[in-house]
């Protein structure tokens, strides 16, 4: 029997039902010779042996080491199920008989053994764990499932589908083939080997919940009720959670009972047993009413969060559901008490005694909660050193928290919540940033997993022979349940309307009312009902009606609360972060209602608020948090800053792919933004247009600058049908830079630069947020955290580190630059001030077909495309291009503000040329369809590294591509088989062969070198997600750019391989077959500042002024934005400092540029 | 206090303001109460020591602006008792079906807009927004931070470009703010 056991799971692990029928003697044969010629270390058998006479007297004996009982199962017989068979006992003995002979395990050291019977119990929870992770994970990827139905019923339902597996596998060790044997002794069904799977699988019952499951759900909960809202409703969550339940129960069990006994329940459908239910007394009725009136916070929440409810409404609804426990649980345990000693009449006494019980379970929670919250503060306080055991400080506290109420019988979930929100006003202000976040995840993990086996706990139980069902009673509680429910929150509505400033709506009391989910506590407290000395039967029907009742809820009510929300019209949460002018009217609202209050002398609600804030400031802030230098508005700022940092790196990205996804779906789709933005945008440009008439001073700055960003963006973004003219006017617009007044004349007006900003940065964070993908798994999804915060320190690190190593790069390329210059003649100088190098003729020029003329030396007109930036007196302004140019001029200034090779991007319009090597213009224009795009240039030269030099569009005149999506890359260059890079590649055959049809200078002793490899100081993280383009369907405007080529490129090679010249095939592979973009990397090489300036500038919108130093408060410190948060200053200070320091003491100079400390 | 003449109201007069402020007979004298309370010399009006002299008030760190908010419209820097209950008319929650006579959205925001404007040209210029955000938040931010957020909240909030905030900006600013809840008091219902 224990080897079928063994057989049995192994099925189970891998999800697959087993077949049913007993397994044939051959194969147990063939098991015992395998486990026999296995030698085995200490045996551990459980025997258990089902002698069914019933449930009471069914005997369990343990045996140990090589000590085997054998109990031989004798069956009786019995009448319903009886094709038990004999080779059931048969089974039994031939297993032990292996068993017994198996003592030799002493001996010998082992390769590998079995050791099942000392893993099982971790490995069936662990492998049931994981389960419900890929239950969660396989719920969220059937889109068509989560848009319909709420995550709680999926998991109910996989759930049952798991209680059909485990069920038949229980079954199958009776051996009956004809599917599961209810047999009935006495009356009752006996379920067959209920113990068997007892050491297997995790069984549900009251003690894994209240211990290990709710604990992590209560204390997730509890970190999100540190809010303003709950503190504002916190009056009437308390008149809901306590009368409210109060009113419920005792209406409902009363109702119940007298229903019970005028016989309008009916009979039970088992025939078999005439149980009636008119012979349940009062108390076991006020007993089911007190479990059954519970509702759930594990239901409510999981449904609530994803409907997205505005905050008052969700506390009010979310608050009730736990807050409500210490009532539901002093309720049930005083009734459990009464029911018990059912003989005993109840006494007065008894009830004071149970009145008092349930204040000090409430109170008494509260204060253990509150104090191993100040406790946890405390801790933390100490611990900036040693961050490691902050994020187990917190949680195994608030754990404690829970665990010390339970221990006395206090409430365990009131004392976590209290715990969680001090902890959560106090300690968490004590810890990093990284610890936070991984309690934050961790929480989340364990609340999410805990979730989901609960409910599949749920659908696991339902597939059970124990449940007894009554069709009168469960629907008479049904009824009951949904309208008393109703009625008690219409009415307390009522009531606390009055008090409330804010009404609650008639809309939002159905939603509260109807949003009384019943769950997993309800479900506990009537498993629990079972060791208690209610008759089984009554407790029987208890727990199927309690199924039955959170079924109902969970599935019809919470798949229809989301519809009815919405036709509701009621008001969602605000996904929009608060202003700063809405944070600072807030506290001064506060404060005013405040001061009024005491004016008047009324000690009201904000009165008290503002002495207990005062208090805190004054008193509890210092003992409990280490850096009292807090307040939420400079998180607020900082967040804000950090956000719009966001919207600016992955706005445009974003706002593209929104525009893919339009193409594809409408075929036209003009512009991605709603239409209250557009509105807003007129108003804007009306305003910027009245101001333009007054101020004739910046009437040159075209209308462009802020008004026509959608105009730009559709352009841009525009499909097939931008014609060649309409490019070409984008590409004059801010590609040529000759119209004075544009961003690319380096005009840098600090006063006017920044004042539009907020709605332009409104707009990225726009186009950012409702990017679908963002849509769909950033906002709604309560799976992830602050997903893309998190990444931003080392995004940073990484940027700063690629910006060093462009620098190195281009500072080199400079030296070479010069060289050529004193060549090539003087620069000329267009009127913009921009020293343009013209390619001669293009008819003069040797052609290059080959895909080898990187090796070329950089000398000579002929591959002197390479457009030069005029020098740079203000680098924060350099427009058009997003990344590279702002790394090209960070490097220019590393050095002395020089101009220096840039490594420049492309701007919006028109595809990338994309050409290694010395760019071949083309000029027979084979190939050249590109000659406005910009293109990107390989520089090597003699013992000179590469750098990727990219030319902007050239200017007016030149034809615009008809807006293939391929990149145009000379024609007739031979491909080269593989990347012309490596070492050994560059002295292989048919690499030295190719650069026989490349003209070669004379002075070409680059032909020869190998590009130099800079060291890599970062590495490329991989991107967390990645997210296809498909290039056939990509506007032309959404070229990857070419920094973003140049980067991905890089990004494939080995580490060891990384330098910046790249062969055809690389480029051509990466162009035809689509790009895999990963966002976080849209532009990791790009320097920090350039993310702040680049998109605005090129959109034609000047960058947002980035804040104030904290150091001097003069210069925006953007220039250092990868500095942490708290340390935001500007170059000049940090110069400064370095200088300071170096003079105190007296060592050789810092390095040059700062930010490389 | 000497002030016993002016302990009870006449009803003509309690009718007069109840037309005028929309408060109710009994809220009349209960703040009348407390008005004589607070005038500690008994001349039926205050002054703005009597206000500033309140305990409570001295924890308020806008309470210096919100006493001056009651003077504003003083001329010889007092207020008799029509003028106090005017000001609070403006904390009245605003009730469904009635007309707000004092107590609507926008006087309820722009009383808070006076908080900013301590020079009283009806525009909050970066310096008062400084100033104010360091009165009440002073001391757990640093000054430049302070400073950048004065900045960007000015940069968010304008838009003429005048570098300062008007009051209609400031409502603007505020739309999403449910500040007809927020900006009542239970008491003057």
């Amino acid at each position: 029997m224990r080897v079928v056991g063994l057989l049995a799971l192994l099925p189970l692990l891998a999800l697959l039902p087993a077949p049913t029928e007993a397994i044939s003697p051959a194969a147990i044969a063939a098991e015992l010779t395998r486990m026999r010629s296995r030698p085995r270390p200490r045996m551990r058998r459980s025997v258990v042996e089902t002698n069914t006479h019933g449930e009471a007297d069914r005997t369990t004996t343990i045996s140990h080491g090589g000590e085997h009982a054998v109990v031989h199962g004798e069956h009786s017989e019995h009448g319903a199920g009886s094709a038990h068979s004999g080779s059931h006992g048969d089974v039994v003995t031939m297993s032990y008989c292996v068993e017994s002979e198996e003592v030799h395990e002493s001996h010998g050291i082992h390769v590998a053994s079995w050791r099942w019977t000392e893993v099982q119990t971790y490995y069936a929870i662990t492998l049931f764990i994981v389960i419900a992770g890929l239950a969660k994970l396989a719920f969220h990827h059937a889109h068509f499932l989560s848009s319909k139905l709420p995550e709680s019923c999926l998991l109910i339902i996989l759930g049952i589908f798991m209680g059909i597996i485990t069920y038949h596998i229980r079954h199958r060790n009776d051996g009956n083939e004809d599917g599961p044997n209810i047999r009935f002794e006495n009356g009752t069904v006996v379920p067959p080997c209920e113990d068997e799977f007892a050491g297997f699988f995790p069984k549900f019952d009251a003690e894994l919940f209240f211990l290990v499951l709710l604990p992590p759900i209560v204390l997730e909960a509890s970190y999100s009720l540190h809010d303003r809202a709950f503190m504002d409703n916190l009056g009437s969550v308390l008149i809901f959670a306590v009368v409210g339940t109060l009113f419920n129960m005792f209406i409902i069990s009363p109702a119940l009972w007298g229903l019970a006994k005028a016989g309008a329940m009916g009979s039970s459908m088992i025939p078999a047993d005439h149980y009636d239910v008119s012979q349940i007394s009062l108390v076991q009725m006020l007993t089911f009413g007190s479990l059954i009136v519970a509702v759930d916070p594990v239901a409510v929440l999981a449904i609530f969060q994803e409907v997205g409810v505005n905050k008052d409404l969700y506390f009010l609804v979310f608050g009730e559901s736990l807050l409500n426990d210490a009532v539901t649980v002093v309720l049930y345990n005083a009734m459990v008490v009464f029911a018990n000693s059912e003989d005993v009449p109840v006494t007065y006494d008894q009830v004071l005694l149970a009145i008092a019980a349930f204040f000090c379970v409430s109170l008494g929670g509260l204060a253990i909660g509150i104090v191993f919250g100040v406790l946890t503060a405390i801790i933390t306080k100490y611990t900036p050193d040693v961050r490691v055991v902050e994020p187990l400080s917190l949680l195994a506290m608030a754990y404690l928290a829970y665990l010390s109420a339970e221990l006395v019988h206090f409430s365990g979930i009131i004392a976590c919540v209290g715990c969680g929100v001090v902890q959560a006003h106090y300690a968490m202000k004590n810890i990093s940033k990284n610890s936070y976040i991984t309690i934050k995840y961790f929480i989340t993990m364990a609340s999410s997993t805990s979730d989901t086996i609960i409910f599949m706990f749920l659908g696991m139980v339902l597939v059970s022979d124990d449940h007894k069902w009554h069709t009168g009673f469960a629907l008479w509680t049904l009824v009951l349940c949904l309208v008393v429910r109703f009625v008690g929150v219409y009415l307390l509505c009522w009531m606390a309307n009055f008090r409330r400033l804010r009404r609650i709506g008639k809309k939002e009391q159905f939603i509260m009312a109807y949003g009384g989910l019943r769950g997993a506590v309800g479900f506990s407290l009537v498993v629990m009902l079972r060791d208690s000395q209610i008759d089984p039967m009554t407790v029987r029907i208890f727990v199927t009606t309690t199924l039955f009742i959170i079924l109902f809820t969970v599935f019809i009510q919470g798949s229809t609360i989301k519809l009815l929300v919405s036709l509701f019209n009621i008001k969602l949460e605000e996904t929009e972060d608060p202003t700063l002018a809405e944070e600072i009217a807030a506290t001064t609202v506060d404060h005013i209602t405040a001061g009024v209050e005491e004016i008047i002398g009324y000690r009201g609600t904000n009165f008290f608020k503002e002495r207990l804030e005062h208090f805190d400031e004054k008193y509890l802030k210092p003992l409990l948090i280490s850096d009292s230098l807090d307040s939420s508005l400079a998180r607020l700022y900082d967040k804000l800053v950090l956000d719009e940092h966001y919207a600016n790196l992955y706005g445009p990205a974003a706002a593209a792919e929104t525009k893919k996804v339009d193409i594809v779906g409408s075929g036209e789709g003009d512009f991605f933004l709603p239409e209250e933005e557009m509105v807003h945008l007129r108003r804007r440009q009306e305003a910027l247009r009245r101001q333009l008439s007054q101020q004739s001073s910046i009437g040159a700055r075209p209308l462009s600058r802020l008004g026509t960003l959608r105009e730009r963006l559709s352009r841009r973004l525009s499909t097939t049908s931008a014609s060649p003219a309409q490019a070409q006017s984008v590409d004059v617009e801010h590609g040529s830079g000759t119209a004075p007044g544009t961003p690319l004349s380096g005009r840098f007006n600090p006063d006017d630069n920044y004042k539009t900003f907020p709605a332009d940065g409104h707009l990225l964070r726009k186009a950012f947020r409702s990017n679908p993908y963002n849509k769909l798994h950033l906002r709604y999804n309560p799976n992830l955290i602050d997903e893309e915060d998190q990444e931003i320190d080392t995004h940073l690190r990484r940027r700063r580190m690629n910006a060093q190593r462009f620098s190195q790069i281009a500072q080199l390329a400079l030296q070479q630059e010069r060289a050529e210059e004193d060549a090539a003649g003087p620069l000329r100088r267009t009127a913009s001030g921009i020293s343009w190098r013209r390619p001669p003729a293009p008819a003069a020029r040797p052609r290059s077909n080959s895909l080898h003329s990187k090796r070329r030396p950089r000398s000579g007109p002929e591959n002197g495309e390479v457009v030069r930036y005029p020098r740079l007196a203000r680098p924060a302004v350099l427009p058009v291009i997003h990344s590279g140019v702002d790394i090209a001029a960070r490097a220019a200034e590393a050095q002395g503000r020089e101009n220096a090779a840039y490594v420049a991007e492309d701007s919006a319009a028109g595809p990338v040329e994309l050409t290694v090597g010395s760019v071949d213009r083309g000029g027979e224009g084979e190939g050249g369809s590109g000659h406005s795009a910009a293109s990107v240039s390989v520089v090597t030269s003699a013992n000179v590294p590469s750098a990727v030099v990219v030319t902007p569009p050239t200017p007016a005149g030149e034809t615009l591509p008809s807006g293939g999506p391929q990149l145009s890359l000379p024609a007739s260059a031979p491909a080269t088989p593989h990347d012309s890079l490596s070492d050994d590649s560059a002295l292989s055959p048919d690499q030295s062969a190719a650069p026989a049809s490349a003209p070669e200078t004379p002075t070409a002793p680059s032909s020869e070198q190998l590009p130099h490899r800079l060291p890599m100081h970062g590495r490329f993280a991989p991107p967390k997600r990645s997210m296809t383009v498909d290039a056939s369907v990509t506007a032309p405007g959404h070229r990857p750019s070419s920094a973003m080529v140049a980067g991905r490129l890089l990004r494939r090679r080995a580490p060891s391989q990384r330098s910046l010249d790249f062969s055809l095939d690389e480029v051509r592979s990466l162009s035809s077959s689509g790009f895999s973009t990963p966002r976080s990397n849209y532009a990791s090489l790009a320097n920090s500042r350039s993310s702040l300036a680049g998109w605005d500038a090129r959109a034609g919108v000047d960058e947002p002024a980035p804040p104030l130093c904290r150091q001097c408060t003069l210069h925006r410190y953007g220039v250092v934005v990868d500095q942490p948060v708290s340390r935001r200053v500007c170059r000049s200070c940090v110069g400064r400092r370095a200088r300071e320091w170096m003079l105190a003491a007296a060592l050789p100079p810092p390095p040059p540029s700062p930010e490389k400390e | 206090m000497g002030n016993s003449n002016s302990v009870t109201l006449q009803p003509e007069e309690v009718e007069r303001m109840q037309n005028e402020t929309g408060f109710s007979a009994s809220q009349i004298e209960r703040l009348y109460s407390r008005f004589t309370t607070l005038d500690k010399f008994g001349n039926g009006a205050l002054s703005r020591e009597d206000l500033l002299r309140i305990p409570e008030l001295a924890i308020n760190p806008l309470g210096d602006r919100i006493v001056h908010a009651f003077f504003r419209d003083a001329e010889d820097e007092s207020i008799n008792f029509l003028q106090f209950l005017k000001t609070l008319a403006i904390f009245r929650p605003i009730r469904k079906g009635r007309e707000p006579r004092y107590n609507s959205r926008e006087q309820k925001l722009q009383f808070a807009f006076r908080m900013y404007d301590l020079d009283g040209d009806e525009l909050i210029s970066r310096d008062e927004l400084l100033c104010v955000l360091h009165m009440m938040v002073g001391a757990n931010i640093s000054d430049e931070q302070l400073a950048s957020i004065a900045d960007r909240t000015i940069r968010e909030v304008d838009q003429d470009n005048d570098d300062a905030i008007s009051l209609a900006e400031f409502s603007e600013a505020l739309k999403r703010t449910e500040v007809e809840g927020k900006m009542s008091i239970r008491y003057l219902n």
